[in-house]
């Protein structure tokens, strides 16, 4: 292969690289632009690529309704609660798939909870629905959620924390018993912190999944609880959505999930990792 | 086939502040059809010289030239070389057959060409009679042989081997030993072996490169090596049980005092080229194998008291104390002496190794 | 009173692996077992370990029958063959791990393992990681962790296997040393004989789900038991052949194709008696000699002229196959020898050093 063909290769694919990254990023660039637009230049015929006004105050405008902060805090409510709930529940049962159960019936069992997660949740949502208004807590209440999102969560958590255990070193379990821990003093101090950064990838998915549920928030909840997408909706008025606040208010419920992955990123690595990488 | 010549080769990797200089002024000369060793510790430079050789690592400066033509821009295809690695790389998928196969189908060899090489390859390697099974079915000596077959069906100009018995139990060893042996003397090709193991690299090459701390200790025959090691680290790394070395002062005629009693004599030459040299301390090193019980004609002889008879079966080692300094002696088995008694052990000043204190080099007569 | 004691033990995966095993140690021995690989060592070592249960038998420590205790309750210690390590832990955590479990107070924790680490020369490793310290160290440290324990029964788990052979040779002295060891009992396990026989009071071979010899090291190397002991133990193996017995007035000799070897007249006499014909005769290298020199070579009836197939130096000795008369000897030889392909050479055979095994079941004849 000639010096210049591989010039033209390299080109080629610098030119395919960058119209996927613009493809990518676009809408986001777009958002944010949008949400410094004023309302007029939203509404205009020919889309503006950049404001021609700055409209700041769209951000602290949006927490003119009390609503919006609320919302952001019933969201963050429902998915931390959800991710330590659906990582507790996820870490105990895949490491009893991962150490007790062999042969035939682990691996039928791990798969059947696996294809749980295949389960289109949008099949169950009426079912649910009757299933929460029977409580004596009702649907619209924070603890349905928190349930409800282990329908999707408890079946990723368990799947992957169960290959996690798999991949740790029983014998370094082994070892501890027989420097004279029981097997459930050994699983803190020893199994656990082997799979630490498996559990925070586990726990950062879980959160995702959370964080941006929609449907079932919307139709089992809006007053009493509301999290941050069923809240977007109200930024309309009359016929008139006002874009500019929708992307606005999306631009900060953003924050969460993006600060925890910057923050908790080498974890990430390094647990998507541990699965793929034997010995 | 080929001759190998390494020229100042140098490596540094992550050049700037953490920068490992891995290879230093490396210069070797391989002839064609010789079989060499690239010997020394984990981290000495061997890994890093052979990917250079390969072609798998750039060079930093420095030539490595193929029958006088230099490769160094050459990608590793294009460099006619084999490699059997340390995990035999097999593809799982794949029958034997189709494994030894792969390499000509690359290079578009028709099939009837690629029956017969594999075919001859398989009789060499004594795999004919399980070309129809998978790598999972065979035993870890058959895939070692099947790894070997792949790389030399090739039929690369230089063929080098990369710490392939590190898996393989004692037994197994000795025996691929043998065999690798017999395929460099059927074969003929330039093999470049690379080994932490002393005894696989002496019993198997004609010469042994011995590297440590990215730098080229010694390149020699196995009399070389042993005899005339270059330096400290040579005559320590080189035989199994490992030299005996201890602090010595010299003295005249022609002695090196070690401790109390014990003294060695010094033949003519080295105790020359000592009060040349105007030394007083050094280091002395005697291999195990160059003491003995038996009276050695010639010889000179010390007294020491045994302290551990380790018995193994073909041979003992034994454990001697002389005062404060302690060594050991290679022997036949021995069953009539025990711990405390009181020995004559004969050694021929021929044998005794003087090493510079500081530049930790051989004492050799001036040539 | 035993201070290891095993009745009976059976354990078994898809196929028996240990089958009716009886062993007993006395308080500071030193046993070894030894077998090649996957001939069920490790199993063994995790059943006393009470890593793996029983299917039957039972295991008793000084006297206690221990056979239903979960591992933390034994009083054992094991150092595993891959070390295990706590990753996440320093060296001195790790060491120090067995004493937190028994909840002793920091500062007899710190003397213990400073103690150790002195012991096993890694006192200034203390504070790294496993992951920072090489093979040997690694070694060490897991042979630190299961000192500290101070168990009634140390279990050795191919402590020095995967390290190379120079190092190997100076760990091996540790273990000679290590008086610790020899408080109690330690059961030690490995593949390589030279190391069985450095290091056991007693040394047991296994195979074929027990051990088929228990001995000293100069017992099961000179008198082994059976054919398959005597293959184990040695470097390189033992000369085996089968051949006819047969006698010539007052002498007896074995037959092999037109091999006609001599042998002594005592073992003759044993083997007559026992009406054996057939047997695999027994010859281990170091006892064939090379004839040099021009001696009347045809009249010496256990002087033979053969061809060399192959000679390789290794190290500090050199080992020959010779074919003579179409059976192949090995035989071992200063390393400083020169020899090719089909050059012609002399070996001298030593009656004295035969050993006859029955040609079914292996067993030594005499």
């Amino acid at each position: 292969m000639s010096k210049s063909n591989i010039n033209l290769i390299k080109f080629l694919l610098l030119v395919f690289l960058f119209v996927w990254v613009a493809f990518t990023l676009f809408p986001l660039y777009f958002q944010l632009i949008t949400s410094f637009k004023p309302v007029r230049e939203i509404n205009a015929m020919v889309p503006t690529f950049w404001p021609e006004t700055f409209r700041p105050s769209n951000y602290t405008g949006i927490f003119a309704d009390p609503g919006s902060l609320k919302s952001l805090i019933d969201s963050i409510i429902v998915s931390i609660s959800n991710t330590i709930l659906s990582l507790f529940l996820g870490t105990l049962a895949g490491y009893a798939l991962a150490r007790y159960l062999k042969g035939a019936v682990g691996e039928n069992l791990s798969f059947w909870i696996l294809s749980n997660r295949m389960f289109p949740p949008v099949a169950v949502i009426i079912p649910m629905f009757f299933l929460f208004d029977a409580t004596p807590w009702g649907t619209d209440s924070y603890i349905s959620l928190i349930l409800l999102y282990l329908v999707f969560n408890l079946p990723l958590a368990t799947w992957l924390m169960m290959v996690f255990f798999r991949d740790a070193p029983r014998e370094l379990e082994e070892a501890s018993y027989l420097d004279g821990y029981t097997p459930l003093r050994t699983f803190f101090r020893v199994t656990l912190p082997l799979v630490f950064p498996g559990m925070i990838s586990v726990a950062m998915l879980c959160w995702i999944f959370a964080w941006n549920e929609y449907l079932f928030a919307n139709l089992l909840t809006g007053t009493t609880v509301k999290t941050f997408p069923v809240h977007i909706p109200s930024f309309t008025q009359g016929s008139q959505t006002l874009w500019n606040l929708v992307m606005a208010f999306s631009m900060v419920a953003m924050i969460p999930p993006v600060g925890m992955f910057i923050i908790l990123r080498k974890y990430m690595v390094r647990g998507l990792s541990l699965g793929v990488v034997k010995g | 086939m080929s001759s190998l010549t390494i020229k100042n080769l140098n490596k540094i990797y992550n050049p700037g502040k953490n920068e490992v200089h891995a290879v230093k002024d490396f210069n070797l000369e391989i002839e064609d059809g010789e079989f060499v060793a690239l010997l020394g510790p984990s981290g000495c430079g061997k890994t890093s010289t052979l990917r250079m050789i390969v072609g798998l690592e750039s060079i930093t400066s420095g030539s490595i030239l193929f029958d006088d033509v230099e490769i160094n821009h050459l990608s590793p295809e294009q460099r006619n070389v084999a490699m059997a690695f340390e995990s035999y790389a097999l593809y799982p998928n794949f029958t034997i057959f189709e494994n030894l196969a792969f390499p000509l189908e690359v290079k578009k060899n028709s099939s009837s060409e690629i029956s017969k090489k594999v075919g001859d390859i398989a009789e060499m390697l004594q795999i004919t009679n399980i070309l129809e099974l998978k790598p999972n079915q065979l035993s870890g000596g058959q895939q070692q042989r099947v790894s070997l077959g792949r790389a030399l069906i090739r039929d690369p100009a230089v063929f080098i081997l990369d710490e392939v018995m590190s898996h393989l139990d004692a037994h197994l060893k000795f025996q691929m030993l043998f065999e690798l042996k017999k395929i460099h003397q059927t074969l003929k090709k330039t093999m470049i072996y690379v080994t932490h193991d002393q005894m696989e690299a002496l019993a198997l090459s004609d010469r042994v490169a011995v590297m440590a701390n990215a730098v080229l200790q010694q390149f020699g025959d196995r009399n070389d090596l042993y005899h005339r090691p270059k330096n400290l680290f040579v005559a320590d790394f080189i035989g199994e049980p490992a030299t005996n070395f201890m602090k010595a002062q010299y003295s005249q005629n022609s002695t090196m005092k070690i401790s109390g009693d014990l003294q060695f004599s010094l033949t003519n030459e080295i105790s020359s080229e000592m009060e040349r040299k105007q030394m007083s301390d050094a280091v002395l090193g005697l291999r195990p194998q160059n003491l003995s019980l038996e009276p050695i004609e010639g010889g000179d002889y010390i007294q020491g008291e045994l302290v551990i008879n380790e018995f193994l079966g073909e041979r003992s080692i034994l454990e001697i104390k002389s005062g404060e300094t302690s060594f050991k002696v290679l022997t036949d088995p021995q069953k009539n002496i025990k711990k405390g008694d009181s020995l004559k052990i004969y050694y021929k000043k021929e044998n005794v190794m003087i090493f510079h204190p500081e530049t930790e080099e051989l004492i050799e007569k001036a040539s | 009173m035993a201070q290891l004691e095993l009745k009976n033990i059976c354990k078994g995966f898809d196929h028996p692996v240990i089958d009716n095993l009886s062993l007993e140690l006395e308080k500071g021995e030193f046993f070894v077992i030894v077998g090649p690989s996957g001939i069920g060592k490790t199993t063994l070592l995790r059943c006393i370990a009470g890593l793996e249960k029983l299917d039957q038998g039972e295991i008793h420590i000084e006297g206690k029958n221990i056979t239903n205790l979960p591992p933390y309750k034994r009083d054992v210690a094991m150092t595993f063959e891959s070390y295990a390590l706590y990753p996440h832990m320093t060296v001195f955590q790790n060491i120090a791990n067995p004493l937190v479990a028994m909840k002793k107070d920091d500062s007899f924790i710190k003397e213990r393992v400073t103690e150790i680490s002195k012991l096993l020369k890694i006192s200034n490793l203390l504070e790294r990681k496993p992951h920072e310290i090489s093979g040997g160290q690694k070694q060490r440290t897991a042979l630190g962790r299961t000192l500290a324990s101070e168990p009634k029964v140390f279990l050795l788990d191919e402590p020095i296997s995967h390290l190379d052979a120079k190092i190997r040779a100076e760990l091996r002295s540790q273990f000679h040393n290590l008086e610790a060891l020899r408080e109690v009992s330690t059961v030690y396990v490995t593949h390589d004989y030279a190391e069985a026989l450095s290091l056991g009071d007693r040394i047991g071979v296994m195979g074929n789900g027990g051990l088929m010899q228990i001995g000293s090291a100069n017992e099961i190397y000179d008198k082994p038991n059976s054919l398959f002991v005597a293959q184990h133990l040695g470097q390189p193996g033992i000369n085996s052949f089968e051949a006819e017995l047969a006698s010539e007035g007052d002498s007896y000799f074995a037959f092999a194709g037109e091999f006609k070897l001599p042998i002594a007249e005592e073992d003759g006499k044993i083997l007559m008696g026992k009406k054996i014909s057939k047997c695999h005769l027994g010859i281990r290298p170091q006892y064939i000699q090379l004839e040099v020199g021009s001696k009347k070579i045809e009249t010496e009836t256990t002087v033979f002229q053969g061809n060399v197939d192959v000679f390789e130096a290794l190290g500090s000795y050199g080992v020959m196959m010779v074919s003579i008369l179409g059976e192949s000897f090995t035989l071992l030889t200063d390393p400083e020898d020169r020899y090719q392909h089909n050059d012609k050479v002399s070996l001298k055979f030593d009656p004295k050093t035969f050993h006859f095994f029955d040609i079914n079941s292996g067993q030594n004849l005499i």
